[in-house]
């Protein structure tokens, strides 16, 4: 309700930035992308979008070929970020042997996901700019893990350890690493988890943090469209038939909004037509290329006094992280009630962190 | 524009190799220099200039590599066009300075004019790399989160980071820099 208000669309006639953004990634993955119509002065629009979503190095290879827009100052600026993505990921890349590399000296092996494992699976890795390096260790080996990459050594590399991913809490760490793959990179054996997991997580993590990042939907188009011929979409989707649902209401969604194809999916696991407010909040989402969420964590841990109702405000929560939160099912009942009682819960650990600013909980906005 | 002879037992250009990351990119040369932060495209003039640097060999006879390669003659004071431009990115080993013998008397600026009109080949050109604007600008909400997260500082309260974006995954307190 209240992003909807800050909606920078909501008296302009022409097509929305949200819009023109879906447009400009559709299918932006695959080399024979489909044809896109997009003037200057659109493009100009959604360049800020493409910039602080980190989706810029993908716009330029969609649109690199299209001379009517590359001589624009726009494009300049998207290939620009084409261009330090392309020396940013060597370094990143060598990061992850070095890690590997240190880790397993101590006899740990990890799982990497997200970043590197999916940007492997675009036309050029460095189409998919990734931050930390999302590493999965069993959780017995954890505190040796995080002494390892804590080292100077290692500090660099921003290795976001995990002993879990809450996205995947129902499947076993065991059902994991069975499944998982070795494949190569620069002569490293990295582990990443199977297509089936890879998908499951990126689907509940896309939902998780409210859709607001674009790319993450490319994600999934990427994987969607290069899956294995073995998938198995049981073990993909899993047996809790709300978590199948989230997945398969956002694998719909990569398909409407980014044109992902979707003919590998048995039609009988299709989520069917999607609850009427989740498009519209996705495009929301997307139109805001810093969340609201992420804003207000910053907004929390600097406890600016004077602006406490803004950042009481600033709690509101997206329907869609309000859904995932409270384990709710995607239908077609309002999401308000969802968002309001997230919203108190939210408001509350603030208050707390406020009352109690040296309290071990922290300002950590999970669920209740 | 006549040939000049260069000091060929002075000018043995090397490009630098330390704290350099190199990717070749629609062929541009783009070059991270990690010591220094900063980015640099080279277009593909001076991208063969610049491998063309390995110690051992003249500007004149990079000249006349490159004109084996490209099937047109090159001059050589493209080629120390080229040599300028990356001595002043510090990008080779030794710092270089056109030689007067080079430029006939003519300012740095009449040079490279005189140059664009009588090359035969594209005139070497090094742009900066800048993270683009409005990725910075976005991201400054994130910026001391970001930097805190990498610090492993959850309470930090520097108010001076300037992390520029998801394309910037620099290690150091930026604020430090």
């Amino acid at each position: 309700m209240i992003a909807q208000l800050r909606s920078p669309d909501r008296f302009d006639v022409r097509r929305p930035s949200s819009g023109l953004l879906a447009d400009t990634l559709a299918g932006s993955w695959r080399r024979d992308a489909p044809e896109l119509r997009l003037s200057t002065e659109e493009l100009d629009r959604v360049t800020p979008l493409l910039l602080g979503s980190g989706a810029a190095p993908l716009a330029w290879w969609r649109i690199k070929s299209l001379e009517s827009l590359t001589k624009s100052p726009a494009a300049a600026q998207l290939q620009q970020a084409y261009r330090l993505r392309s020396v940013h990921e060597v370094t990143q890349q060598r990061a992850i042997c070095m890690v590997l590399g240190l880790l397993r000296t101590a006899q740990i092996e990890p799982i990497l996901a997200k970043g590197w494992a999916i940007a492997r699976g675009y036309p050029e890795t460095l189409l998919r700019p990734y931050g930390d390096l999302d590493i999965l260790v069993r959780p017995e080996q954890y505190r040796s893990a995080k002494a390892i990459v804590d080292t100077p050594e290692a500090a660099d590399c921003q290795v976001d350890l995990h002993e879990r991913f809450s996205e995947l809490e129902d499947r076993s760490l065991d059902e994991l690493f069975a499944r998982s793959q070795l494949v190569d990179l620069e002569g490293t054996a990295v582990r990443v988890l199977s297509a089936e997991d890879h998908l499951a997580l990126l689907c509940i993590h896309f939902l998780k943090h409210g859709a607001w990042r674009p790319l993450w939907l490319c994600d999934i188009g990427v994987m969607l469209e290069s899956l294995p011929a073995n998938f198995d979409w049981d073990i993909c989707l899993g047996a809790d038939p709300r978590r199948a649902r989230w997945i398969a209401c956002t694998l719909e969604l990569a398909h409407q909004l980014l044109q992902a194809r979707i003919d590998r999916m048995p039609v009988n696991r299709r989520a069917g037509p999607l609850p009427g407010w989740l498009v519209p909040a996705v495009l929301k989402a997307w139109e805001n290329p810093v969340p609201d969420w992420m804003r207000t964590f910053v907004a929390l841990r600097r406890l600016q006094p004077g602006s406490l109702l803004k950042q009481i405000r600033g709690c509101w929560t997206d329907p869609i992280s309000a859904t995932y939160e409270l384990k709710a099912p995607f239908n077609e009942l309002p999401r308000f009630p969802l968002q309001l009682s997230h919203f108190l819960w939210r408001a509350l650990k603030f208050m707390v962190k406020l009352i109690r600013p040296n309290d071990a909980a922290g300002p950590e906005l999970s669920s209740p | 524009m006549s040939q000049f002879r260069s000091n060929e037992s002075v000018q043995r250009p090397a490009a630098r190799a330390k704290g350099l990351v190199v990717r070749e990119l629609d062929g541009e040369l783009i070059i991270y220099d990690q010591d220094r932060d900063h980015a640099h495209c080279l277009n593909a003039s001076a991208a063969m200039v610049f491998r063309h640097c390995d110690g051992k060999t003249s500007p004149a006879a990079i000249a006349r590599r490159m004109s084996a390669e490209l099937h047109a003659s090159v001059d050589e004071a493209v080629v120390w066009s080229a040599l300028d431009r990356l001595s002043k990115k510090q990008l080779l080993v030794d710092k270089l300075e056109i030689p007067p013998a080079i430029t006939g008397g003519m300012s740095r600026r009449e040079f490279v004019r005189n140059l664009s009109l009588t090359a035969l080949i594209a005139i070497p050109a090094i742009s900066s790399i800048v993270a683009p604007t409005a990725q910075a600008q976005a991201s400054q909400a994130t910026d001391h989160l970001r930097c805190a997260q990498i610090q492993n500082k959850p309470d930090c309260t520097n108010a001076a980071c300037t992390w520029a974006g998801p394309t910037d995954n620099i290690g150091a307190c930026r604020s430090s820099r």
